[in-house]
């Protein structure tokens, strides 16, 4: 069917546009639901983006199609899901009249790296300490309520009659200019703003960092924490810092009386001077109530940060959780390791959490062999006249495997690949280089000790099923670890960026590790 | 799509999304990114956006994937023995799996059940053209 390539993509629309997109309103608290909603893209599991639709054919059959390899790649490499995200999130929330023209203003000068951030907690957890500090080192805009009253367009003229109006008659506030003025986040030099309701271009280029304190008295207490939220403005990151409820009281009640930071004096100036105990336990009460909601609505990019600690660690997890960009690609994972390492079986709890295909090498050739097409035909022959397959047919095997449409579309992940230097660098250079690759470190002797034990079923810890089924006598591990050692240094060369992990220590630990770094973005590729 | 659609301004972006077609054209500007694979993805993307808004201003033509050649290369996969004309079926089978939407339920010869080369090419740059104009008809 080489005429109909290019096969329209079908991007199948309930992969793309609806289970990667959920659509989580703020459970409300008591009022209205109107305000608030936020769209969020890229679930846990929108790491596979092309899934093949069925194309109806001529013979009024359904058949799959599949999606060369070739695109999967281009879209990892160029980070295609996560622009497109972008796009249809931006239109979606705003709303333009002319999308075609909002789309080429945001293709033209947004960069879609920018961080955007929310910081969230209770009150006297160290936001404001922890935000300024950050603002200072990514060069963001600290956006907080001051802020945004200070601005000076006609929104912050509202919003700031709005707070005059409600410390006076002591009425709710218009929950929505308060909405609209967050989303419209404006720098404290307020500059001019483009009437339509694009971001502020120095905003756009460097960030934002939207700071929220919940249950503060300054917020109405009858608008729902959404709306207080960016509702409507999409973000990247969300960081709630937690710690107990002692804490807070202890550390309020030490704000009050340090009147000579400037920090302090900004928390105290908003309350009034005669705060007694209740009220602060009224608004760690009214924090409380709205964090599980909040929680729920920002679950796919929260990170819960404790804020009872030195504020020198709280601030490094948050640089590191900032640092890191979920990307959602089709995962090629490559597990390298000397026998008696756990391959096998980290291989098959990876597997099993993100649903790629667990490709071995010792099953490949009896994979090969019951497979119709060409690639069986060269396999069988070999193996009816009881010769050793060669080399370069195991490659065109694996290669074959590789390509097929599961493994193309789910991801895959190999482990056992024969340790040879020729068929790693045949892998590199093919279209179905791994993006990502582990070497699992191991001792000699714990090896060998791993081996022995797993030979012996009757180990509880070792499911019989998962003993190798290659051979496994003392020799043939050993000479197995000879040859993984003689050749971990050209590995290490063919695959610079492989990650090193300890894989002597508990398997849920080992596990752990690889999970981390599967999904972490640290280099661009 | 099947995601609960619970709130007022969900349902409002759900139909600004359907009104001005916003899926078709994603779906159309990301077939197209990833036939041709461009190294600047965004160029790219901002050039057949500029095209489509000159086709919709100005009455110029859209971009899409397809093209005159690939509409003859299906009538020649429909019709092996070169007869020159298909029957309805297969006119309808081969715009659908070229992902046309909207064909004519009417061509000319639909009441013989041959439909002609040129028919066949014609309808099939119209749905084409209907598919590509990916914004608010007027």
């Amino acid at each position: 069917m080489l005429i109909f390539l290019p096969p329209r993509l079908w991007l199948l629309e309930s992969q793309l546009f609806s289970s990667e997109w959920t659509t989580a309103s703020v459970p409300q608290s008591r009022k209205e639901r109107e305000e608030d909603f936020l769209f969020f893209l890229a679930k846990e599991s929108a790491a596979f983006l092309l899934v093949p639709l069925e194309v109806p054919t001529m013979e009024d059959g359904v058949r799959p199609l599949r999606v060369p390899p070739q695109m999967s790649i281009y879209a990892d490499q160029h980070n295609v899901i996560h622009l497109v995200q972008t796009m249809v999130s931006g239109l979606a929330v705003d709303q333009p009249e002319d999308p075609i023209a909002y789309l080429l203003l945001l293709l033209q000068e947004s960069s879609v790296h920018v961080p955007r951030v929310v910081l969230l907690g209770p009150p006297a957890v160290g936001k404001t300490t922890l935000a300024r500090k950050l603002c200072a080192d990514l060069g963001a805009v600290h956006v907080t309520m001051e802020t945004l009253l200070d601005d000076q367009s006609q929104l912050g003229e509202r919003a700031r009659r709005c707070a005059l109006g409600r410390q006076v008659s002591g009425h709710a506030c218009d929950a929505s200019s308060s909405t609209t003025t967050s989303t419209r986040a404006p720098t404290s030099s307020g500059g001019s703003r483009r009437s339509s309701g694009g971001p502020d271009p120095r905003e756009t280029q460097t960030g934002r960092l939207l700071q929220h304190g919940l249950g503060s008295r300054r917020t109405s207490s009858n608008s729902p924490a959404g709306s207080e939220s960016p509702a409507g403005r999409r973000h990247s990151q969300t960081l709630l810092l937690d710690a107990g409820e002692d804490v807070l009281l202890e550390r309020r009640r030490g704000r009050r009386l340090d009147t000579l930071t400037g920090d302090a004096y900004r928390e105290t100036s908003a309350r009034p001077r005669d705060d007694a105990a209740e009220g602060r336990a009224s608004d760690l009460q009214r924090h409380r109530c709205e964090v599980t909601g909040m929680s729920a609505a920002y679950r796919h990019v929260l990170k819960t940060v404790d804020g009872d600690q030195p504020p020198t660690d709280v601030y490094q997890q948050v640089v590191a959780f900032l640092r890191t960009r979920r990307c959602s690609r089709t995962p090629r994972v490559l597990l390298l390791g000397p026998p008696g390492s756990g391959k096998k079986h980290q291989a098959k709890m990876l597997s099993d959490k993100y649903k790629m295909v667990d490709v071995c090498c010792c099953d490949l050739l009896r994979w090969a062999e019951a497979d119709p097409s060409w690639i069986g035909e060269e396999v069988r022959t070999y193996l009816q006249h009881n010769r050793p397959v060669p080399n370069g047919v195991t490659l065109n095997v694996l290669q074959e495997r590789l390509n097929r449409a599961d493994c193309s579309q789910r991801g895959w992940i190999l482990h056992h690949l024969p340790c040879d230097l020729q068929h790693a660098k045949h892998l590199k250079r093919s279209l179905n280089a791994p993006n990502r690759v582990f070497f699992l470190e191991l001792t000699d002797a714990v090896c060998l000790h791993r081996t022995a034990a797993k030979r012996t079923p009757t180990d509880p810890g070792v499911d019989a099923a998962t003993v190798r089924e290659c051979d496994d006598n003392a020799r043939t591990v050993a000479h197995a670890l000879g040859v993984y050692r003689t050749h971990t240094a050209g590995l290490q060369g063919v695959f610079p960026d492989g990650v090193h992990v300890d894989a002597d220590q508990d398997p849920r630990y080992v596990f752990e590790a690889l999970d981390r770094q599967l999904t972490v973005q640290t280099h661009t590729h | 799509m099947d995601v609960k659609i619970t709130t007022e301004r969900e349902k409002e972006a759900a139909a600004y999304l359907e009104k001005h077609k916003i899926f078709d054209l994603m779906r159309n500007l990301t077939s197209m990114l990833f036939f041709y694979r461009p190294d600047d993805p965004k160029e790219f993307l901002i050039e057949k956006l500029e095209q489509l808004k000159q086709a919709r201003d100005q009455g110029q033509k859209a971009p899409s994937l397809l093209s005159h050649s690939n509409l003859d290369a299906a009538f020649g996969i429909v019709d092996p023995a070169n007869e020159r004309y298909v029957t309805f079926a297969q006119y309808k089978q081969a715009l659908i799996s070229l992902g046309m939407k909207d064909i004519n339920e009417c061509p000319d010869g639909v009441n013989d059940d041959k439909i002609t080369y040129d028919t066949f090419i014609t309808e099939g740059m119209l749905s084409l053209e209907k598919c590509s104009a990916t914004y608010k008809q007027p």
